[in-house]
């Protein structure tokens, strides 16, 4: 190639990076308030085309979660990844956070990322719910009573043990008519007490828990009734939900019926929390199908709160009306991912399919909870099996950290190689710059995110970008030691060198593969700012410098290289 | 400036004491992990819950635990991130890592006073997806070695590849070690950095095999023990020179660059050292002591 050519590819390529990084440098030297003046159209162009910065850096939270398809038919679990996408992708439009991101992994699993969200909790109750609301019916108090002593009778001698699990957690509250992963197995011998979580001594408000009897070895868990179910301590939740695991306290439950758990702890008059345990008709009358609008309203007992009203479809008002019409002084249990939010005695027929949902905490929860009622429901329960949340704050620092860092490696490396090969070494550190900007500007052409591990990758690549120059200075050195001209000695030093710059980096490109292959997230950012890096030095050692050698070596004969 | 003119060190000659210096370290890195049952694991691989949490005003790292330890969590690993005002809260292997880190989260705003808390950082990570990734870092481990093997046994001799590979492996193996004395935590930014140095350690020994090879075509007839030596010798400048600056680069980082990534930093710090080492002193030999109960024919 004729060095007339090398250079206007090295011009080319520059005059592309700076105009591939120039959305970057404008986006990210504005503030707040200027970015918060851009139309919609200016900013979609600029997170279109800027350099994307992760988690990691801009702060925001990163969830995994998976599919529990276990109670699924064939045909559900093949199209149940893509339905729950439409639905997650859905519930984040409406919470309105910006650039998610929203993409399965493997066949059971799917990243959500939220950029700039702080907000915890507020993530796991958009996207930790299944929304799935049904109507049951509330059984009568004397079928109730008959359950509890058919349950005292089988359950006599029968002892649980196993983990305490957190008692708001949906596992421990899960439909207790199937055995789940979780549920506590059978085993003689082990007390029930050895089970409760130790009480705090002192703490204020605390009373003694019921202790199991020989003889009513379930109903005395029971300390009163209350809205139709009846109320156990909330510390006594997991207990109590082993219990109903068991066989033999299947065969007590007649199979139209089931137990379901209040959706949380009430304070109680005695003192202590309680959660209502009630027993509900095993098929819903309605399920959240037959849904078409969920918003806030206010509450019309207490109009400072919140309640969520919802609207069904025709064909659900229809159900709801007739099915409210032949029960009217009874209850229904409003059950929201199997557990019950309320349950009121129907007063009249309902024949508009108009309801509410009260007892929600903030007008907060009850905004998330109309949002995943109206994207619906998912079509399987997910749950969530990683999470990383990075406060904006520790993203700023990470930033300028990384920064600062980059800024003086660059000095430290530029002083040494000046020191050790003169203007050669400044040579390469230009190229090394070059390799930075070239690199950053593939980055954002490809939409790729930048992380923390990204940018370690990157001042890695500027250490070892030098490696390509060192071996060819020392080959230089080496021909010029033989007398060579200088001259001939660039031209066998970049060539000999050449071999084992390739040789070098493609063993280190083979190991970047793999990381980006086997790593998750942050660990992929690494690889490929690295690969990149490898790559773009090739052309920036090898090309550009020798370009530079080049000329000035063409033009008059030099004596003397600074090497 | 040039430190190395025409270096003739007798590298070879102190090879297998070097071996044996490795082989100590090696054995007293197995000894260290066999006490300590393995390596620390952070909760990428252990699963659980990791809390970084600042406060307005310092606070004692005891007052820290003990509100830790009372909100349920007596072996929680609390320790101060930083500054005074920042710490670091993990609790491993558990079953609900969710619930834990919001529990923790609460325990400290009430526990703290009136002062704000800035959360910097939640992670939690659930037991199956911990041995998933830890599975997933042993794989990529073997397949980075496999993949090295082929592509230098296909450059170059199959015994180049073997001892390449040896080299790398007593690189790693001296990397889990000194994790073992220092009491590091694998995760995954570490497991990145290990996996970092596997690539710098192979460029370095490639640097030096190739020499081997072309001097090997150069001078036919010459003793292989002192080609070897040369070979290194001729490319000692630039291995000194390129760990330098890389080096430089990572002492900025280990200082300036947070403590988020100083574990990383430190891994690459230490194995960059190592990896140098290693190509000088055991994988040049190791192709050396097979030539000698083998003798390599010159291609």
């Amino acid at each position: 190639m004729k060095i007339r050519w090398k250079i206007v590819l090295i011009v080319v390529v520059l005059a592309w990076s700076i105009w591939a990084l120039f959305p970057s440098w404008r986006y990210y030297s504005m503030t707040g308030d200027d970015r918060a003046r851009l139309t919609s159209e200016q900013r979609d162009h600029y997170t279109a085309n800027a350099l994307k910065l992760g988690l990691d850096l801009q702060g925001g939270v990163h969830l995994v979660m998976e599919v529990d398809d276990s109670k699924l038919d064939e045909n559900a679990r093949r199209d149940v990844m893509d339905r729950a996408i439409k639905i997650y992708r859905n519930r984040i439009d409406q919470f309105g956070v910006s650039e998610p991101t929203i993409q399965q992994q493997g066949d059971k699993r799917i990243i959500v990322e939220l950029p700039g969200l702080e907000d915890v909790e507020r993530a796991h109750r958009i996207l930790g719910q299944t929304a799935q609301l049904e109507f049951r019916l509330v059984r009568e108090p004397d079928e109730m009573n008959r359950v509890l002593q058919a349950l005292d009778r089988n359950l006599r001698g029968v002892v649980v043990t196993g983990s305490i699990v957190d008692t708001t957690s949906v596992k421990a509250a899960d439909d207790t008519t199937h055995t789940h992963e979780s549920t506590p197995a059978v085993a003689a011998g082990t007390d029930v007490d050895s089970l409760l979580p130790t009480m705090p001594v002192g703490e204020e408000g605390s009373v003694p828990l019921p202790q199991a009897s020989e003889d009513r070895p379930f109903s005395s868990y029971l300390l009163t009734m209350f809205d139709g179910g009846v109320v156990m301590d909330d510390r006594q939740v997991d207990v109590v939900t082993a219990l109903l695991a068991t066989e033999q306290a299947k065969r007590a439950i007649p199979s139209n019926s089931m137990f379901l758990w209040g959706h949380e702890a009430r304070p109680m008059q005695e003192g202590g929390n309680g959660r209502i345990l009630y027993l509900v008709d095993a098929n819903p009358t309605l399920d959240g199908g037959s849904l078409v609008d969920a918003t806030t309203r206010p509450d019309p007992d207490d109009p400072s709160r919140l309640n969520v009203g919802f609207r069904l479809n025709r064909q659900g008002a229809i159900v709801f009306s007739r099915f409210t019409g032949e029960n009217i002084g009874r209850r229904i249990a409003i059950v929201l991912d199997k557990k019950v939010r309320s349950a009121p005695v129907v007063q009249s027929k309902i024949p508009g399919g108009e309801g509410r949902i009260t007892g929600l905490d903030s007008d907060e929860e009850a905004g998330d909870l109309a949002i995943v009622l109206r994207a619906g429901a998912l079509p399987a329960p997910f749950e969530i099996v990683e999470e990383r949340t990075v406060g904006p704050s520790l993203g700023r620092d990470s930033v300028e950290a990384g920064a600062r860092a980059a800024l003086i490696g660059f000095i430290l490396t530029l002083a040494f190689m000046v020191f050790y090969y003169k203007w050669s070494g400044a040579l390469a550190c230009a190229a090394m710059v070059l390799n930075l900007v070239i690199e950053m500007a593939i980055l954002a052409k490809l939409h790729a995110t930048l992380t923390l591990p990204g940018v370690a990758g990157l001042i890695l690549t500027i250490g070892m970008s030098v490696d390509a120059n060192v071996l060819i200075f020392e080959r230089i050195r080496e021909e010029l030691r033989k007398n060579k001209t200088v001259r001939a000695a660039i031209e066998a030093g970049y060539e000999r060198a050449f071999n084992t710059i390739l040789d070098s980096n493609v063993t280190t490109l083979i190991t970047a593969f793999v990381l980006w292959q086997f790593g998750s997230g942050p660990v992929r950012g690494f690889a490929t700012t690295l690969s990149i890096g490898i790559i773009v030095s090739m052309f920036t050692a090898l090309l550009c410098t020798r370009v530079v050698f080049d000329l000035i070596t063409a033009r008059r004969h030099v004596e003397k290289l600074s090497v | 400036m040039e430190f190395f003119q025409t270096p003739n060190i007798n590298f070879v000659g102190v090879a297998r004491k070097a071996l044996m210096v490795s082989g100590a370290v090696l054995i007293l890195g197995f000894i260290s992990m066999g006490v300590q049952r393995g390596l620390k694991q952070s909760i990428d691989f252990a699963g659980g819950a990791l809390v970084e949490v600042r406060t307005e005003q310092a606070v004692p790292l005891q007052d820290i635990r003990s509100i830790v330890a009372s909100a349920g969590f007596e072996n929680a690993e609390v320790t101060r991130f930083g500054a005074d005002n920042e710490f670091l809260i993990k609790v491993k292997s558990i079953e609900d890592a969710d619930s834990t880190a919001k529990t923790i989260v609460t325990a400290i705003q009430n526990g703290v006073g009136e002062q704000q808390v800035d959360l910097r950082r939640i992670e939690t990570v659930g037991p199956k997806i911990g041995a998933e990734l830890r599975s997933n870092g042993v794989q990529a481990v073997i397949w980075a070695l496999i993949g090295i093997l082929i592509y230098v046994g296909w450059r170059f001799d199959f015994r180049f590849a073997v001892a390449s590979i040896l080299a790398t492996l007593h690189d790693v193996l001296l990397i889990l070690a000194f994790f073992s004395f220092t009491g590091i935590e694998m995760s995954l930014g570490v497991l990145a950095a290990v996996l970092t140095i596997v690539g710098y350690s192979l460029n370095d020994t490639v640097v030096v095999f190739d020499r081997i090879r072309e001097n090997l075509r150069l001078k036919r007839g010459s003793e292989f023990a002192r080609l070897v030596n040369t070979s290194i010798n001729e490319t000692l400048s630039r291995t000194v020179i390129t760990g330098t600056t890389t080096l430089l680069v990572l002492l900025s980082l280990i200082f300036l660059g947070g403590e988020v990534i100083r574990d990383f930093a430190i891994t690459l710090f230490v194995g960059i050292i190592i990896g140098t080492y290693s190509s000088i002193f055991v994988a040049a030999p190791i192709v050396l002591e097979w030539h000698r109960w083998r003798p390599l024919r010159s291609k």
